[in-house]
């Protein structure tokens, strides 16, 4: 019974992060009726960047060589991630503002990259054929994966976690610090961006221009900049699965995020395409789910199940649990 | 009739759309404090109008000057800032939210939100924004809608939701109001009330009001102006009296509406 509360607590983790990345999905889908292939790989490339800036920096190409021992004296960062299994499990304040320094330093990167390929990539594809646009993120998806193979390499590679001690004790069940801490972290996003959708205006306005942009664009709402910011939140959300996800493999590789876009797919799909709601359910009864069937089944299972999943959910209730019956606009 | 009490001024204002040309060459005046009519036949470009004045079309030719600014030159998402907004013909609501969020979203434009400080909730955005949410109060108050603010919107039967429309027009502080067929589904009593409604509105809001509707009493009872569109072109205008006396006015509508609104007016 115990390995049982053990899975499911694993699994429940897990599905916060699956969920994430459903979420992200979702905002793209519900603005724009693109489902983005690229979310994953988006993620994994902003993760490796995440990576570059935890690895002790080298700056003799920074011509103000003062600079160098000015960091030197902070130590926060090589000191830190060098030996992360050591300095994790004490949680002292410089460990976790090392990370935090990270965290907010790669979601602004993502933010931005987000942005930047709805501005420069997505739109100019947009309102023509929506399969095109849906091509248009497979071909980013092959891109950018190539480019961190190019860039990285194929080997997986350490990634730093704040937290890496020893399970901690629940009674009922245990569950590893990391994982503790990623559900912990997924679970407060999930508030955070209901908040941000329910109660602040800008929420609002995302909203009401991805449910009908014309009325919006009259009510003042510059659509085009909602957009852009939906993908930019969906990019920096992603990022964040990422950096979640990546110490609780083997490390960063380029194919780190190809596993958790498709249980994602799993999740959203299970949810309804269309619903924030669906895609949190859905994270955590895939994540659940996965780890239960790899506990009793065996872990061979764990993708037939998913994937049957997907598609017997299309056959026979399209909308999934929570997605609203497609009604198209005139 | 002079140059400073004149609100809207549309002029020569031409949009085809692949060959078939929806309006041609259409010029008309909208007085401050006035409500005009906007009327003619199905398919004779009123709603096309509406387009073109909120910008969701671009004439090929023309031009449209509101408060004696260029309206062409401002994008759709700047229309509700210089003071215009409307309704639509076939409701456009967003169905999911409340009542409430739908009419707080039709005064986003008179919010100052920067991203940060929006997500951040600052002082000065709450200030804001519990300013905005009393003053849509004010305006469901007004139209009766209080016992429906926290309702979705997509289960509300359709008399409401027009009505939710309207507020999220008003509340907006618009000085000229466009209302496309705000009679369409409501039954005779509801009509006859609906124009004093209007009338009422007008001066509880100092608005100007333009209005498309098949209603011929209703806007003959109201208007001040009417406008008569027939596929495209402007073929006559002036007070109820004289557009239902035109020749032209009467071969388009082939007499049958216009002696009933006759007899209303």
């Amino acid at each position: 019974m115990e390995t049982f509360f053990d899975q499911l607590a694993i699994g429940a983790s897990t599905g916060a992060l699956y969920a994430l990345l459903a979420l992200a999905l979702v905002f793209i889908f519900r603005a724009t009726d693109i489902v983005n292939f690229a979310q994953g790989e988006m993620a994994m490339f902003n993760t490796y960047i995440g990576w570059s800036i935890s690895r002790p920096l080298s700056f003799s190409w920074i011509p103000f060589l003062g600079i160098e021992r000015h960091i030197n004296i902070l130590t926060w960062r090589p000191e830190v991630f060098g030996v992360p299994l050591f300095l994790g499990s004490e949680s002292d304040g410089s460990t976790r503002l090392g990370y935090l320094l990270i965290v907010i330093g790669t979601v602004a990167i993502a933010f931005v990259m987000g942005g930047l390929i709805e501005r420069l990539i997505i739109r100019p594809s947009e309102g023509k054929n929506l399969l095109n646009a849906v091509i248009v993120t497979l071909g980013i998806f092959a891109i950018v994966n190539s480019i961190a193979n190019w860039r990285y390499g194929p080997v997986p590679q350490t990634y730093p976690a704040p937290f890496k001690g020893n399970a901690v004790d629940f009674g009922l069940f245990k569950l590893g610090q990391h994982s503790l801490f990623a559900l912990i972290v997924g679970l407060g996003l999930m508030f955070a961006i209901y908040v941000f959708f329910q109660r602040t205006r800008l929420g609002l306005a995302v909203r009401a221009a991805a449910l009908n942009p014309q009325a919006s664009e009259l009510m003042g709402i510059n659509t085009g900049r909602m957009l852009t910011l939906g993908w930019s939140l969906a990019a920096a959300i992603g990022c964040l699965a990422g950096m979640l996800v990546a110490p609780s493999v083997a490390g960063i590789s380029p194919n780190l995020m190809l596993g958790v876009l498709l249980y994602a797919f799993a999740a959203a799909v299970l949810g309804g395409l269309d619903s924030a709601l669906g895609a949190v359910v859905g994270g955590l009864a895939v994540g659940i789910g996965q780890s239960m069937v790899v506990q009793y089944i065996g872990s061979e299972w764990s993708d037939i199940v998913a994937f049957g999943l997907i598609i017997g959910i299309l056959m026979v209730k399209p909308t999934g649990i929570f997605g609203s019956p497609v009604v198209k606009k005139v | 009739m002079t140059e400073a009490s004149t609100l809207l001024q549309v002029r020569d204002i031409t949009i085809s759309f692949g060959g078939l040309v929806a309006l041609d060459n259409v010029s008309f005046e909208v007085q401050k404090g006035h409500i005009v009519g906007l009327i003619g036949p199905n398919g004779a470009g009123k709603t096309t109008m509406f387009n073109c004045i909120t910008r969701l079309y671009k004439p090929d030719r023309g031009s449209i000057t509101f408060n004696g600014q260029d309206m062409l030159s401002v994008p759709a998402y700047g229309i509700a800032a210089r003071g215009i907004t409307r309704t639509f013909q076939n409701l456009a609501l967003f169905p999911t939210m409340t009542v409430l969020e739908n009419v707080l979203i039709g005064q986003h434009h008179l919010l100052h939100v920067d991203p940060v400080s929006s997500s951040f909730r600052l002082p000065h955005v709450s200030r804001e924004e519990s300013g905005a949410r009393e003053h849509a109060l004010e305006v469901l108050d007004y139209l009766g809608l209080m016992p429906h603010k926290d309702k979705i919107v997509r289960g509300l039967p359709y008399g409401i939701q027009k009505r939710v429309e309207t507020a999220r027009a008003l509340v907006g502080r618009p000085t000229l109001l466009l209302l496309d067929e705000p009679a369409g589904g409501l039954n005779h009593e509801e009509v006859t009330r609906l124009g004093e409604e209007i009338k009422a509105t007008r001066d509880r809001f100092n608005l100007t009001i333009l209005l498309v509707e098949h209603h011929m009493s209703l806007v003959m009872g109201i208007s001040d102006r009417v406008v008569v569109l027939d596929f495209g072109k402007r073929i006559a205008s002036g007070t109820p009296a004289e557009v239902q006396s035109d020749p032209a006015v009467i071969e388009a509508y082939l007499g049958v509406e216009m002696n009933g609104g006759a007899a209303n007016a």
